[in-house]
C-alpha cells in the first residue's frame, strides 16, 4: 500500500508522487502525509498494528454491550424477584392477631405506596421509583400475592407510615419495583380501592362496620372517561370524592373507576383545565367528562437559559442566576428566590437592564466602534457624553436622551452607537451609560 | 470472525449498514480500522507525538464507538476526518499549547490544471494554450511543476535531482499551478 511505504519513510518514486498529487484534492490525506514527514520512526507501523488489535479488540462479536447489559439487569431482576418472593413467604407464616413490627411495616409500604399514587408524592417514593422502572413479567405472579396478603392483614392507621418506612425502604424499592409495571387493570383498581379504606379490617372480628369491600368493588364501581373538549382522552386526571383526599387518576385512556360510595360528589381535577364537580347517579352508566382548559390558571413561565436567549414578546423582567447556585431545584417555577433556572416572570421588579454580551465587551464594542469627531467644533473636544434610555421588550434601547452633552456630533455619535449596539436584557429601569470621547 | 475477503470489498456505508442491520459491531471496527493509518497522522500532525497522537486515534474510537448509529453521517471519510481534527484541536486547546495554523487550503486548487498537465494527448486546444502558460512560468516553477507533473518524480526526488530545499519545491509547484490556472483562464 503506497501510504504505509510513506509511513515507513519511503519518499522517492512514482507511488509517492502519485500520493503527494492525491494529497493536492484531499485535505485528509494531505493532514496525514504532512503528520508522517513531521514525525519520523520506525514505531509507527507497529503502533498502527497496535491500535488496530484494539479497536478489532473492542468490537468483538461476543462483545456487544447491549446483551451484556440486559443479561446483567435480567439477572438482578432474578435475584430481586426470588428474595422478595422468600420474604413473602416467610411472613405467611405469622399469626395474623398479632404482627410484629416488620410484618406490619412491609404492609404499611405498600398501603403508602398505593396512597401515596392518588396523593401528591413525597420524595422516598420518588425515589425509589426513579430506580426501578424495568419492566418484568415476574412481577404479575407476585402482585396476585401481595393483594392475597392485604386482605388478611390489619391496616396501620396512617401515623406510624414515617416510621416504618425508613425499616422498610428496601422492600418498598422492591415491591414497588413490581407494583409500578403493572399495567391499568382491574387489579391495580382494587389496590386503589383498598387503600382508600384504611378501617377495612376485613376480617377482623373487632370491628363489626367493616365493609367487605372486595366483594363490592366489583360490582359498584362509577367508571367514567375523561376527554377534553377535541375528544382527545386525558390520563393522569385526578377523580376524587369531594371533600376527602382519596381517589383515581385516569388511565391513559381517560378511564377511571371510582369504587362506589355513598358520598356521590365526585371532583375531578387536572392541570390546566377547570376542574369539575358533578354528582354521581346510582345508575351504573359511565359518567362521560369533557374538561375545559382553563388559561388563567397557568403563568406563563419562559425559562430563558443564563440570559443568552429571551423570548421577543416577553415583557417583564429577566432574572438570571449563576450556575454557583444551582444547588437546590425549587417547588415552584415562579418562585424567583429559588433560583434553580433563569425565569421571566410577569412580576415588575427594579431590575436594571444589561448588555446580553456582558458590560466589559459592550464596552469593547463602544471602543472599537467609537467614530472619531470631524466637525470642527467638536474635533478638539475630550470628554464624555451620558445617554439614558431605557428598553424595550425586543432588548432594544429606546428613548435615548442626552443628560450631559459635549458638543452635538459627540452626542449624535454616541447615541448612534447605543441604537446600533448590541441587545440588553430586559428591565423597567432605565441605563445611564458614559461615552468617552477622546 | 467476518470474512477477510467480503469485507475488503464493502464500501464504508455498506460497513456501517451491515453493523445497523446486524447489530455485530466487528463491521464497524474493520470500518474504523480503514482509517486508523490516516487519522494517526492527522494526529501526529497536531500533537507532533506519535504516544499523544496513538492516544488521540483510541479517544476518537471511544467516543464515537457507543452512539455511531445514532448519527447521520452522508461520507464516512470526511466525518472521522472533521471529527478527528475537532478533538486534537480541543484537546490541545485545553492544554494551551501553540495550535499551529495550517494554510493548507492554497494547496487545494481545481483538477483542471493537474489533468492538463497529465494527459498526453497532443493536438489538443487545450493543451495548447497549456503549453503557451508553462512556457511563460519563471523558470523554477516550469522546471520543477514539469518534473512533478510529467516526469512523476516525487517531491524527495526533485530535492535530490534539482537540490532545491523540499519548502522550494512545494512552493514553486503551487505557484506554478497557480500562475498556470490564471493563465489558462485568460486565455480560454
Amino acid at each position: 500500500m503506497n501510504l504505509l511505504q510513506y509511513i515507513k519513510g519511503n519518499r522517492k518514486g512514482k507511488d509517492v508522487n502519485l500520493l503527494e498529487r492525491e494529497a493536492m484534492n484531499d485535505l485528509f490525506l494531505a493532514d496525514a502525509l504532512e503528520g508522517f514527514d513531521k514525525i519520523r520512526s520506525f514505531d509507527h507501523e507497529a503502533r498502527i498494528q497496535e491500535m488496530h488489535a484494539r479497536v478489532m479488540n473492542k468490537t468483538k462479536s461476543g462483545n456487544n454491550r447491549i446483551i451484556r447489559y440486559i443479561s446483567i439487569a435480567a439477572s438482578i431482576l432474578l435475584i430481586l424477584g426470588v428474595g422478595v418472593y422468600s420474604l413473602l413467604n416467610k411472613n405467611q407464616s405469622h399469626e395474623n392477631k398479632n404482627p410484629d413490627k416488620t410484618e406490619s411495616s412491609l404492609y404499611v409500604s405498600e398501603q403508602q405506596m398505593t396512597e401515596n399514587k392518588e396523593s401528591a408524592p413525597d420524595t422516598l417514593q420518588k425515589d425509589s421509583l426513579s430506580e426501578t422502572t424495568i419492566p418484568s413479567e415476574k412481577t404479575l405472579p407476585l402482585q396476585a400475592k401481595i393483594e392475597r396478603k392485604r386482605v388478611s392483614k390489619p391496616a396501620i392507621k396512617p401515623k406510624t407510615r414515617n416510621d416504618a418506612s425508613s425499616e422498610a425502604k428496601s422492600e418498598i424499592a422492591t415491591i414497588q419495583a413490581n407494583e409500578v409495571t403493572m399495567p391499568d387493570s382491574t387489579p391495580l383498581v382494587e389496590d386503589k380501592a383498598f387503600a382508600m379504606f384504611p378501617e377495612r379490617d376485613t376480617i377482623d372480628e373487632k370491628d363489626s362496620k367493616t365493609l367487605p369491600v372486595i366483594r363490592t368493588v366489583n360490582r359498584k364501581v362509577r367508571r367514567g372517561i375523561i376527554t377534553d373538549v377535541a375528544n382527545n382522552p386525558l390520563a393522569g386526571a385526578s377523580v376524587m370524592y369531594s371533600g376527602t383526599n382519596t381517589g383515581v387518576t385516569s388511565n391513559e385512556h381517560g378511564y377511571f373507576e371510582l369504587p362506589a360510595s355513598k358520598n356521590d360528589k365526585i371532583q375531578i381535577a387536572f392541570v390546566g383545565y377547570e376542574p369539575v364537580n358533578l354528582i354521581a347517579d346510582t345508575s351504573d352508566n359511565p359518567i362521560s367528562v369533557v374538561m375545559k382548559e382553563d388559561n388563567a390558571q397557568l403563568s406563563e413561565v419562559v425559562v430563558v437559559a443564563f440570559g443568552t436567549q429571551k423570548k421577543e414578546s416577553a415583557v417583564g423582567a429577566i432574572t438570571t442566576v449563576p450556575p454557583s447556585s444551582l444547588a437546590v431545584p425549587s417547588s415552584s417555577l415562579a418562585n424567583e428566590s429559588a433560583g434553580s433556572i433563569a425565569v421571566q416572570t410577569k412580576n415588575k421588579n427594579n431590575i436594571k437592564p444589561k448588555p446580553v454580551i456582558g458590560k466589559k465587551k459592550y464596552e469593547k464594542y463602544l471602543k472599537e466602534n467609537i467614530v472619531a469627531l470631524k466637525s470642527d467644533d467638536c474635533k478638539k473636544k475630550k470628554g464624555k457624553v451620558r445617554l439614558k434610555f431605557s428598553i424595550d421588550e425586543r432588548g432594544r434601547p429606546t428613548n435615548i436622551r442626552v443628560e450631559k452633552s459635549l458638543c452635538p456630533e459627540a452626542d449624535k455619535e454616541a447615541i448612534r452607537l447605543i441604537e446600533q449596539g448590541p441587545d440588553w436584557t430586559m428591565g423597567d429601569k432605565e441605563v445611564k451609560i458614559k461615552i468617552q470621547f477622546k | 470472525m467476518l470474512n477477510r475477503e467480503k469485507t475488503e470489498k464493502l464500501s464504508d456505508e455498506d460497513l456501517l449498514n451491515k453493523y445497523r442491520d446486524s447489530g455485530d459491531a466487528e463491521y464497524f471496527g474493520i470500518l474504523y480500522s480503514r482509517y486508523i493509518p490516516l487519522l494517526y497522522g492527522v494526529c501526529l500532525k497536531y500533537f507532533a507525538d506519535a504516544d499523544k497522537a496513538q492516544d488521540a486515534v483510541m479517544q476518537v474510537f471511544e467516543n464515537i464507538f457507543p452512539k455511531i448509529l445514532q448519527y447521520d453521517i452522508k461520507t464516512f471519510r470526511t466525518w472521522i476526518y472533521s471529527v478527528a481534527k475537532n478533538h486534537c484541536l480541543q484537546t490541545l486547546r485545553k492544554k494551551k499549547n501553540e495550535i499551529f495554523v495550517d494554510f493548507n487550503s492554497d494547496i487545494m486548487e481545481s483538477d483542471e490544471v493537474l489533468n492538463l498537465l497529465s494527459e498526453e494527448e497532443n493536438g489538443n486546444e487545450r493543451q495548447a494554450i497549456l503549453k503557451q502558460c508553462v512556457e511563460k512560468l519563471p523558470a523554477t516553477q516550469r522546471n520543477t511543476v514539469l518534473l512533478f507533473f510529467v516526469k512523476e518524480m516525487s517531491y524527495q526526488d526533485i530535492v535530490d535531482s534539482e537540490g532545491y530545499t523540499m519548502n522550494q519545491v512545494k512552493s514553486y509547484i503551487q505557484n506554478g499551478k497557480r500562475n498556470l490556472k490564471i493563465c489558462i483562464e485568460k486565455n480560454s
